[in-house]
């Protein structure tokens, strides 16, 4: 339980770093919101 | 028997590169397009004795060009007059400074160094992996095919040095610039490209940071207007037998077992071919001409996802003096950050301001034939414009936004711009798709994000109807002019490959 608390906090402290620059946030946001469509989109 | 092998619809640079190839092949090719006149984007129209360019201002990567015309047993130079650009551009910083960037690296270390000696490392690290990128893209990325997803892993396998960038794929345009460049004035500079392939620099990809470096391998204007470049691919064409047919817009795809038979033109007019090749945005011709009864739900979940490239206003301005300019293309900047946030505060939420920022391509100063005597033109590519402008309206602001914008210039970047008006023209994303019948007005397209990359993108050769291929800005690799004649070779080696 310790263990995966840890490393959960770790993956977030990391998230939170790689991600603290406004840019980086809009860049990853713009992809993220469209993971949806990724198949239909192959499909297409 | 059909009355040609292959129908190609659009005469933009895609089609017709793809139509000319494919006569080269020995097939009879007809290219249909809508307009009153060859290459979409990049074209030139007349107004008064002047020549001024609807869209593309100048053409990089001319290797990738090249290409095109060498299979046809020609060369870009011998069928196109092009007059080399140097230096490549130059910027008008918002606070005033100007930087002048020419075609040798070791002048633009030069000029970079004026303005901020600790940043001349940073150009030359930045040139050296931008070099390195550029020779593994053009080869693996540019031209081959990435229908779908065992083509990219054979792009990748053909070229695995490809790998060792992909980090600029996942990144920003802007984290590959800031982390190179570290003074403000110089990632200003550099700032504006982003928006050759259509994002602000926080949002679009990083492997598109080569841009600016590309340049320098050379840019070029093609002497008589960009109108020259389709020319000079029709020229090919119409050499090997391929006839284009000019006011003739399609209205449907015509499809039998689920295979391509012909377009039926607005007329009335049926047309039969077993191939056809779409040089028009793919959105608008899977929903619109093939129908969306021809396509599984899936795919046109996948269609109407797609978003619809920025557009951007254009004003053409024919004057009677000399402008107060150094360089065919002189870029007003805005500091990186502010061209970020007018993405989100005035594109995304439809303003149009007056402040403006953009290209101001000054044709005439490569070949002052384009306009009479002791005259000149700019087109002025504005600011991204979104489709649906807040309040009246493109219509109802036109004159009102063109008086305010020349206001502007006059008073910034071009001093005694309004005594020497002979004529002013906007064109607005409206005008864009009601010329060019490109939704709303987007000039690429298609968005050139990640989601709307290679095997996302819509698929050269179509999952859906035999014989349906596409070329063009829809497709990979992209929008541009050397983009989507990449996209014409692609598609001509699809059709080689698969249609017998």
């Amino acid at each position: 339980m310790n263990t995966a608390l840890i490393v959960t906090g770790v993956v977030v402290l990391l998230l939170l770093f790689a991600l603290r620059k406004k840019s980086r946030r809009s860049f990853a946001w713009n992809l993220l919101r469209q993971v949806i469509y990724l198949v239909p989109r192959y499909f297409a | 028997m059909n009355d040609y092998d292959v129908i190609v619809i659009g005469a933009g640079c895609g089609g017709l590169g793809a139509g000319a190839l494919l006569a080269h092949q020995g097939r009879r090719v007809l290219v249909v397009e809508q307009s009153e006149r060859v290459g979409g984007c990049c074209s030139t129209f007349e107004r008064q004795g002047y020549k001024i360019d609807l869209g593309a201002s100048i053409i990089e990567f001319p290797q990738v060009i090249d290409w095109c015309f060498q299979r046809m047993g020609t060369s870009f130079a011998k069928e196109v007059d092009l007059v080399a650009v140097d230096p490549v551009f130059s910027a008008i910083l918002y606070d005033g400074t100007r930087v002048s960037y020419p075609i040798s690296l070791e002048g633009t270390a030069k000029e970079i160094g004026r303005i901020a000696p600790g940043d001349v490392k940073g150009w030359e690290r930045y040139s050296k992996k931008m070099q390195g990128f550029l020779d593994a893209a053009l080869k693996g990325f540019f031209v081959s095919p990435a229908t779908n997803l065992a083509d990219v892993v054979r792009l990748f396998a053909r070229t695995p040095a490809l790998l060792k960038y992909n980090s600029m794929f996942f990144g920003s345009y802007e984290g590959i610039i800031r982390k190179y460049f570290k003074d403000e004035k110089v990632v200003e500079s550099l700032s504006f490209h982003s928006f050759y392939a259509g994002l602000p620099p926080a949002l679009l990809p990083g492997h598109f940071a080569m841009i600016p470096y590309a340049e320098h391998g050379g840019i070029y204007y093609a002497k008589g207007g960009m109108i020259g470049i389709p020319k000079g691919f029709q020229k090919c064409g119409e050499r090997a037998g391929m006839k284009v047919r000019l006011n003739a817009p399609v209205r449907k795809i015509l499809i039998e077992n689920k295979r391509v038979k012909g377009i039926l033109l607005e007329d009335g007019t049926e047309i039969t071919a077993g191939i056809v090749v779409s040089n028009i945005n793919a959105k608008k011709m899977y929903l619109e001409m093939v129908g969306e009864e021809h396509l599984p739900w899936l795919a046109k979940v996948g269609l109407k996802s797609y978003t619809y490239s920025m557009a951007t206003p254009m004003l053409y301005l024919c004057l009677d003096y000399r402008p107060p300019l150094e360089d065919h293309h002189t870029l007003m900047t805005l500091p990186m950050d502010r061209v970020n946030a007018y993405w989100n505060d005035h594109y995304l939420k439809g303003s149009f301001p007056r402040e403006q920022f953009g290209i101001l391509s000054w044709t005439t100063k490569s070949d002052p034939s384009l306009a009479p005597k002791g005259h000149h033109i700019i087109a002025v590519t504005l600011a991204p414009g979104v489709y649906r402008l807040d309040g009246a309206g493109w219509e109802a602001s036109r004159e009102r936004l063109k008086e305010s914008i020349i206001d502007y210039l006059a008073e910034t970047y071009l001093p005694g711009l309004k005594e020497h008006v002979v004529l002013a023209e906007l064109s607005t994303p409206v005008d864009f798709e009601k010329r060019l019948r490109s939704p709303e007005g987007a000039i690429y397209a298609l968005r050139q994000d990640l989601p709307h990359s290679m095997m996302f993108r819509p698929s050269a050769r179509s999952r859906h109807v035999k014989g349906l291929y596409l070329a063009g800005a829809s497709t990979h690799p992209g929008g541009g002019v050397p983009t989507v004649t990449a996209s014409a070779m692609i598609a001509a080696d699809l059709i080689e490959k698969y249609e017998k």
